[in-house]
């Protein structure tokens, strides 16, 4: 089965070809025309100019998706789209013309949550993964735990009390005048560095909890480069901003994992996936596989390409759901609940 | 056979339009609701009615605005999905639209067509017959007086009670909405004549809130992501 799968709920827009094979997906081919280049100046993203730069490329990209496959539309099984959560106008752009396509071609369609798009994501490499699964899903927008039995269901574990581990690298970068998105920025400075500036101190939280807080790193961020003149100019290639790139990527990675070992024991975890574009980040990365290992879970980490938002994933995602039958008056939603959609109660 | 289709308000136009036959649609889908729900069963009520199958279809015109942001992009990125299965599409913006629509109704000469730009403002363009005179632009409403003048001028009855009070008396549609749809016919016999559009650029004339509260970050942006592209 070929599925088309496509994704624009953020600042990507990103259109796949998948094969579900019996042994898993197969990836055809995949295009994503980042906006980086485009929001940078803001220091973050613009929802109405990702909505309209969008609506500019989304033929674009499906047709270079589908040439790059070498696989007409025609022979297409099945079109699967991000109906959200995320930016409803960038998510009307492939939502709209997904239904369009599907309407004319009288193919099968599907509406996918993002984060079943993520978790799903790790299919490509471990379509055997043994469940249940630690789910840590890691972006600029998220940063949430879930159980999942199978790769359609995912329930809430914990949350972060405040920002998004990536909205950390994100602001960090931008305090140091590094550029957008912070998280590669942060990565790169950071593997440069001879040594790690002071480590900075966890979140302690009343009830005792392994919780996540990240706002706290901001600040302790800004407090840190104010004390220190010319910091936020020195640039990447600068010791002091590459050992504080590095203690900020060490306290983001330890803290993400710290809640892991607690819960793998309460759900009786046989695996852990880590997705999202902050799974990007090598020092996460490594100290998942060494966690993983310790704990005797099977760890599935997307590469790199899967894991920022990209339309392979929802492609992936949509082969495990039941479509969607006409007319088709299904809306994209910014705050679409896990449940409703391909996610049996 | 051509699709007519124009989601700039909140009410839906679609046509279908197949060399004499013609069949229309006017959904009213209402302030906040989406057309991205009402789009769909509403072309397969008008395809079922003109005993039209998806494989008639031979292209789509498309309302590119300006008009709401979000239902603009829904109609434009429902056009752009057309597309990408093998049919020709054509823009056209909602002065143009409003152009023939007047002319369907045997208005002639010149006349100004007013549309709600929001915010107390009013999109507004000079005609003569379906050719303009003048770059569209966006006014406050309480200059349209000064700028229009004595002259002939027409706008959706949603808007004319802003209008009425500081204007002499305008242009009557005895239908607005029958002619609205004549006006949508009339353009889908005419684009295809016309190179395809490719692909379908937008046409806001209202620039995003980021480009006003921060210029000096904007400096990189194309005018398809300022106003978008004139019509």
């Amino acid at each position: 089965m070929f599925i088309l799968g496509l994704e624009s709920s953020c600042d990507d827009c990103s259109a796949a070809v998948v094969e579900e094979t019996a042994s898993g997906p197969v990836l055809k081919s995949l295009v994503r025309r980042s906006q980086d280049a485009l929001h940078g100046p803001f220091g973050g993203v613009v929802p109405e100019l990702a909505a309209r730069e969008h609506l500019l490329q989304v033929r674009g990209t499906i047709a270079e998706a589908l040439e790059k496959a070498e696989i007409p539309l025609k022979q297409i099984d099945r079109i699967a789209v991000t109906q959200g959560p995320g930016l409803v106008g960038s998510l009307l752009t492939t939502f709209s013309a997904s239904k369009a396509m599907a309407w004319r071609m009288n193919t099968p369609w599907v509406g996918v949550h993002h984060l079943l798009g993520h978790l799903n994501a790790a299919r490509f490499a471990a379509p055997d993964l043994p469940f249940p699964a630690l789910v840590l899903l890691v972006s600029g927008g998220h940063t949430h735990l879930y159980r999942a039995v199978d790769w359609t269901h995912l329930e809430l574990l914990q949350k972060t009390r405040d920002d998004a581990a990536g909205e950390a690298f994100d602001k960090g970068a931008r305090m140091l005048n590094l550029g957008y998105p912070g998280g590669p920025l942060v990565d790169a400075c950071s593997q440069k560095a001879m040594k790690a500036a002071a480590p900075f101190t966890p979140p302690k939280f009343r009830d005792g909890k392994a919780a996540w807080s990240f706002s706290g790193l901001k600040t302790a961020m800004k407090l840190r480069i104010a004390a220190e003149p010319g910091l936020d100019r020195a640039g990447a290639e600068d010791p002091r901003v590459q050992g504080l790139c590095r203690s900020l990527q060490d306290a983001v990675s330890q803290w993400l994992l710290k809640p892991i070992p607690e819960w793998a024991d309460t759900i009786g975890a046989k695996s852990l996936v880590v997705s999202g574009g902050v799974a990007c980040n090598s020092k996460l990365r490594t100290e998942a596989s060494a966690l993983a290992q310790k704990l005797g879970l099977r760890l599935a980490i997307p590469e790199p390409k899967f894991c920022t938002d990209n339309g392979a994933m929802i492609a992936a995602a949509g082969a495990m759901l039941p479509v969607v039958e006409p007319p088709w008056a299904e809306n994209a939603d910014s705050g679409l609940a896990l449940n409703p959609i391909g996610c049996p109660e | 056979m051509i699709l007519g289709l124009d989601t700039a308000t909140e009410i839906l136009h679609l046509a279908l339009v197949d060399r004499e036959r013609t069949w229309t649609k006017r959904v009213v889908v209402g302030v906040g609701r989406s057309h991205s729900v009402s789009l769909l069963p509403s072309l397969n009520a008008l395809m079922a009615e003109a005993g039209a199958s998806v494989a008639d279809l031979t292209g789509v015109c498309c309302c590119a605005g300006p008009g709401g942001f979000t239902s603009i992009r829904i109609g434009v990125a429902t056009a752009e999905g057309l597309a990408l299965t093998g049919l020709p599409t054509w823009g056209f913006s909602s002065f143009l639209l409003r152009a023939h629509a007047l002319e369907q109704a045997g208005i002639t000469g010149s006349f100004w067509v007013l549309l709600d730009g929001q915010r107390n403002e009013a999109f507004i363009q000079r005609w003569e017959g379906t050719e303009a005179t003048n770059e569209a632009r966006k006014t406050p409403l309480t200059a349209v007086r000064e700028l229009i003048g004595p002259e002939p001028w027409w706008a959706p009855s949603t808007l004319l009670p802003k209008l009425v009070e500081q204007l002499p008396p305008p242009v009557k549609l005895e239908d607005e909405g029958e002619s609205m749809q004549a006006g949508l016919v009339s353009l889908c016999r005419k684009l295809p004549a016309l190179e395809p559009e490719n692909p379908i650029q937008p046409f806001y004339l209202r620039e995003t809130d980021a480009e006003v509260n921060f210029p000096e970050a904007s400096a990189h942006l194309g005018d398809a992501l300022r106003k978008g592209i004139p019509r």
